[in-house]
């Protein structure tokens, strides 16, 4: 848990933080952004004393920083900024290593640690452990940025635009990882970025933040439903339900759909409208439940049950995933120029379908109208 | 590649043009004393035909390498080693040529180096130096082709085949002296650069961390670098003396106006410079975001400075001190003036008397230590240089 309390640090006449107030719940990720000069990177600077406060008080799990001396709060820290600052005459691992060797660990500790966190970053200890960083990649270097914050476990992660550095293609990935980890760990995270999609895929609360002040702390969710005032709502910018949908996954939106297996064909379709004559569209699947093609019953009336009223469908393309986002549903819809898709499970069954009015639901409860 | 392969014709042209234009030059000098203007020998006035053309052969060699396989890596270390094998042959030479001289003169005859030696040399060590640079991928036998001659030398003259040289009649003349003022050049030149380290790093740390003081240490340390070295050991006599006279412990330490003291001051002011600017830019350049990520693990000041900064400025502060050595290697020569010895008091003896090949004898050796002081430096900043680094500052020289 962090916590801020009317945290205010000023640089000569001009404040770059002012009179702040900010809890961070254990466990949780929380995104500082705004646009440059706003403070963000101040205040991330403040927690771990980096810089020190002219006003207020700071608390990590309940402890006042300022009673801690800096270099022991900062072991109990990690600290992961943009420019990664891998030390280049050190190993991969001695660079892992640094923290729990200024907390005088075991030697064999430390190595059973360095192999373990390469591992969970995605990299292959023996490969890795005797690189030195000139022969990383970005990407590479940057697992090893994580790792070396990691290396002591500490209960609260300081990331400063950790993959601003990055390619774009690169930057997904981290992030992807980034959230994998994060759901493992469940550390209490404050991430300084100035990449609103960033923010809004890894965030569990957004700060947003503006001239030193807090503007709005708030779910990602809510924070593009509901921007609190103009600046927001510019800042989010104009796609922001499109941006929205991709905080939601399909399994939330999807509802039941109907399903026929091509060897009960036509018989149960025909049992079927005869029950509920406003079924408009049927999945049809083979015996183990993947996707063979879809039933118009509009065209099954028309043509008297034969089977070419059945669009075949080839492989499982069609339909999206119950973990894909919203976004990416909206955005099959319109790709393929449908008002109803599939969805598939991992193994590519069908378990249900989404439609554009279902995702419309979800961005009815985007407002357009702010506090000013 | 072609522009690389241009680029090592041309050194290698040059060294060897050197050298054959040199054997139209007068070879050996003969002056019936050490102080009279001499008479001039050209190679064909001394050597007999067969000895010319032996002279002649590593020359052959090396025009032959020159014309025929100009691109391949090896070429400039074969033409370094054919360069010391050019030196060998010519002092052999030399040595017969000048006995062949001294044999019916008087005792006081000299026969000095002319010109064309000089030349040859010269060209010669074009080429060993061009050598020896380029064939850094040959590793240890890099050291071994282009530095062989230099064991060929040292037999000759410990065997004597060179001494009717004058150049080593002065050294016969003054044997016990020559090794008193080699240990204490040595001395002079290694203490002031201890010094220099001692103070000139944590000078460069300190004006590193106050960027205040940056500009006032350098700015006094660069003003020191434009004194004449003549003229700073002058300026030191005054108040030395002044302080011995007033305060007798010091002089019972041995500080007075002339000798080891103002000497020694002197020289590690010199070394200062290039010691603290080195200290200095090295950390620097360190890049920002290593220092904050050291900082932000939980490094405090001295970790971080015994841990990560000087670890990675070390190759640099090594070269500045390397410089710092060669430096005061040369300026201590000067130091003779103030009655500090070392090998000043040949130069200068020989300058008083005329005598060209005295001050020789105070030159050569003085060159020679430079030399092999730089070399053997550059194997220490190379082999102190972290691992992880050494990739970068290979691809850099």
């Amino acid at each position: 848990m962090i916590e801020l309390r009317s945290v205010t640090k000023k640089y000569g006449d001009r404040s770059a933080v002012k009179d702040l107030t900010l809890r961070i719940t254990g466990g949780e990720v929380c995104v500082l952004i705004g646009p440059s000069g706003c403070g963000k990177s101040t205040t991330i600077k403040l927690v771990n004393r980096m810089l020190e406060p002219d006003e207020g008080l700071i608390f990590v799990n309940g402890k006042n920083v300022a009673h801690s001396r800096p270099e022991d709060l900062r072991r109990r820290i990690g600290y992961v900024i943009q420019y990664i600052g891998l030390f280049p005459h050190m190993t991969v691992a001695e660079n892992i290593a640094v923290v729990p060797k200024l907390l005088s660990w075991e030697r064999q500790k430390i190595a059973a640690r360095v192999d373990e966190l390469l591992h969970m970053v995605g990299l292959d200890p023996g490969e890795y452990r005797e690189k030195y960083p000139h022969e990383l990649s970005g990407g590479e270097a940057q697992r090893i940025g994580v790792a070396r914050a990691l290396a002591s476990d500490p209960p609260v992660l300081l990331m400063d635009e950790p993959f601003g550095a990055v390619d774009p293609l690169n930057r997904e990935i981290l992030q992807a990882e980034f959230i994998k980890i994060q759901k493992e760990l469940k550390k209490t995270v404050l991430f300084v970025t100035h990449d609103l999609d960033e923010a809004i895929r890894i965030a569990d609360r957004v700060a947003l933040m503006r001239d030193g002040a807090l503007v709005q702390h708030e779910t990602p969710e809510n924070i593009l439903a509901h921007p609190l005032n103009r600046f927001v709502h510019d800042f989010v910018g104009t796609d922001r339900a499109l941006k929205r949908l991709s905080r939601f996954s399909v399994s939330k939106a999807m509802r039941e759909g109907y399903t026929v297996s091509v060897t009960e064909y036509p018989a149960r379709v025909e049992h079927m409208l005869k029950r509920d004559s406003w079924i408009r569209f049927i999945w049809i699947v083979d015996e183990r439940g993947m996707l063979r093609g879809w039933l118009d019953t509009r065209d099954f009336v028309a043509f008297g049950g034969s089977e070419e009223a059945v669009t075949e469908l080839q492989g499982a393309r069609f339909g999206v995933r119950e973990d894909a986002t919203l976004r990416e549903a909206l955005s099959r819809m319109l790709a393929e120029g449908v008002k109803l898709l599939p969805v598939l499970d991992r193994n590519g069954r069908v378990v249900g379908e989404i439609g554009l009015k279902d995702i419309e639901k979800v961005t009815e409860e985007v407002t357009d109208r702010w506090k000013d | 590649m072609a522009a690389s392969a241009l680029k090592f014709e041309r050194v290698t042209l040059v060294g060897v043009g050197i050298g054959l234009l040199s054997f139209a030059l007068p070879f050996l000098t003969l002056k019936p004393n050490r102080l009279v203007q001499g008479t001039s020998f050209y190679v064909w006035n001394v050597l007999l035909p067969h000895e010319i053309t032996l002279l002649f052969v590593p020359w052959c060699l090396l025009i032959l390498i020159l014309l025929r396989y100009s691109k391949h890596p090896s070429i400039p270390l074969i033409a370094g080693a054919t360069g010391n094998l050019a030196i060998i042959v010519l002092f052999l030479l030399v040595g017969q040529a000048a006995g062949r001289l001294m044999q019916f003169q008087e005792p006081f005859a000299r026969v000095s180096i002319g010109f064309g030696c000089w030349g040859l040399v010269a060209g010669s060590y074009v080429l060993i130096i061009n050598g020896f640079q380029k064939g850094a991928e040959y590793g240890i036998l890099r050291y071994i082709a282009a530095f062989w001659g230099l064991l060929g030398l040292v037999v000759l003259l410990s065997t004597g085949y060179l001494n009717e040289l004058s150049v080593l009649k002065e050294y016969a003349a003054r044997k016990g002296r020559f090794l008193q003022e080699f240990g204490r050049h040595v001395r002079l030149s290694g203490i002031a650069v201890l010094l220099a380290v001692a103070i000139g790093t944590p000078l460069g740390v300190w004006s590193f961390r106050k960027k205040l003081l940056e500009k006032p240490i350098f700015f006094l340390i660069n003003g020191i670098q434009t004194i004449p070295s003549l003229a700073l050991f002058g300026l030191l006599i005054a108040p030395l003396s002044l302080l011995s006279f007033r305060f007798p412990f010091l002089r019972e330490m041995g500080v007075k106006g002339i000798g080891t003291a103002p000497a020694l001051i002197a020289l590690t002011l010199y070394a200062l410079l290039p010691i603290t600017r080195n200290t200095f830019t090295s950390l620097s350049v360190i890049d920002p975001s290593i220092l904050e990520a050291a900082r932000g693990m939980g490094m405090n000041r001295m970790q971080l400075l015994l841990d990560i900064q000087l670890p990675l400025s070390l190759p640099i502060i090594l070269s500045g001190i390397r410089v710092s050595m060669v430096q005061a290697i040369g300026n201590t020569t000067v130091a003779a003036l103030i009655g500090a010895g070392g090998f000043g008091v040949f130069v200068f003896q020989g300058l008083g008397q005329a005598a060209f090949d005295l001050i020789l004898l105070g030159t050569i050796p003085v060159i020679l230590l430079a030399i092999f002081t730089d070399r053997l430096m550059q194997l220490l900043v190379v082999a102190l240089t972290p691992l992880g680094l050494r990739s970068a500052t290979e691809s850099v020289r």
